[in-house]
């Protein structure tokens, strides 16, 4: 992994520009810091302004777990797309994968609130209806490791199992019929006509982009550094990341003058 | 047409190919595999040279001359994958895309004013 603002980085940036690149960000900790509580995650003003700015001189989309109606409540962007759900919303996806996302998550609901029993104690211990996919939060929980055990344990009781997901102290649970930011991201380039993207992220549920192959030519990074993680490149914190929207549109509206 | 004069246009074609690659690299920077190398990378940033070679049709042996050559003018960089430092990647240059923005306003010039056109004729090849 390197450092996105390394000789390297930055060369593989400006090359990125040289041809017509769609520029993709996750939300939650990435355009949008990290917080406590996640009801609360919101990107700064400057921030939006910059992406707002880079969707006048690039193409741009929005990858997130959350729905596209929260991310619309909670951002003022306008970019090309806003991709909520891991994919599942904003792409045009078959009707009747929706459907049957929003009953499986229904059940899903359901069965967890019967069974939530100790956990009710646990005012830090939450689950956020995604309506096609599911957050369990369990950050603000003073015992995060005991809480995260007995999650699972209630998650391994699901009917039909859903594929998890682990975020920063959240467990997402998507159907498995559904869709994840990886696929999105390829449809989102086949629909705007795009061979070549950069993608940034933090966590797992961006590890589907991050180990994208084949055809596509697709840079990405992370935002912190891990050894684990399939992104070629990182920036520090995510207090960069208006630099690197700094950067972009700097590049892509040079590009335009030439 | 006899064997001898069917190799021997053939031949002349194959000269003023070569005259005409020599021609664009003296006066534009760059020969017509370097520029299609080159313009084929600038929509693969960060690409290995295994998936270039695949995607122009070289073999990877040739590949590695050109890009040599395209080096040593500056026209890409290569460097360790980040994930996996046996690997290498490519990217376009800044220098790179002056040279493909330069020789594609030239070329036109250069083709019309050399003896190419001519061979091309006199071998029937000429569409229009």
């Amino acid at each position: 992994m390197k450092y996105l603002f390394s000789e390297l980085g930055k060369k593989v940036l400006e090359s990125l520009s040289f041809t017509q690149t769609l520029y993709a960000f996750d939300y939650d900790g990435t355009l949008a810091p990290i917080v406590d509580d996640p009801e609360a995650a919101k990107a700064t003003k400057e921030t939006e302004r910059l992406l707002n700015q880079l969707s006048m001189v690039a193409s741009v989309v929005v990858i997130s777990g959350r729905s596209v109606a929260d991310l619309r409540r909670r951002t003022a962007l306008h970019v090309n797309r806003l991709i909520g759900n891991h994919g599942l919303e904003g792409l045009g996806v078959h009707r009747e994968s929706i459907t049957n996302s929003e009953s499986t998550c229904y059940k899903w609901v359901q069965a967890l609130k019967r069974s939530w029993g100790t956990l009710k104690k646990d005012p830090g211990v939450f689950i956020e209806d995604k309506t096609y996919s599911l957050a369990l939060h369990y950050r603000r929980s003073r015992q995060k490791q005991v809480v995260r055990r007995v999650l699972f344990a209630k998650i391994n009781k699901l009917e039909p199992q859903p594929r998890v997901i682990l975020g920063k102290s959240v467990i997402n649970l998507i159907p498995k019929e559904g869709p994840h930011k990886g696929m999105a991201l390829l449809e989102a380039m086949s629909k705007l006509n795009l061979r070549c993207a950069f993608y940034i992220g933090d966590d797992d549920t961006d590890e589907d982009v991050f180990s994208l192959g084949g055809s596509q030519q697709i840079i990405s990074a992370r935002v912190g550094q891990k050894k684990a993680s399939q992104a070629k490149f990182y920036i520090k914190r995510q207090s960069e990341m208006n630099r690197l929207l700094r950067r972009l549109i700097e590049l892509n509206e040079f590009r335009g003058e030439t | 047409m006899s064997h001898e004069s069917e190799i021997s246009k053939w031949v002349r074609m194959s000269l003023a190919f070569h005259n005409l690659n020599k021609g664009a690299e003296s006066h534009l920077g760059l020969s017509l595999v370097q520029y299609y190398l080159l313009m084929m990378l600038r929509d693969m940033p960060g690409c290995s040279p295994q998936k270039l070679a695949v995607a122009v049709g070289m073999h990877p042996s040739s590949l590695t001359q050109s890009l040599k050559r395209l080096k040593k003018k500056r026209a890409l960089y290569v460097a360790e994958d980040p994930k996996d430092s046996r690997k290498k990647i490519l990217s376009l240059s800044r220098e790179g895309l002056e040279l493909l923005e330069k020789f594609s306003s030239g070329f036109r010039d250069l083709f019309k004013e050399g003896e190419f056109l001519d061979r091309v004729q006199e071998l029937g090849l000429r569409s229009r």
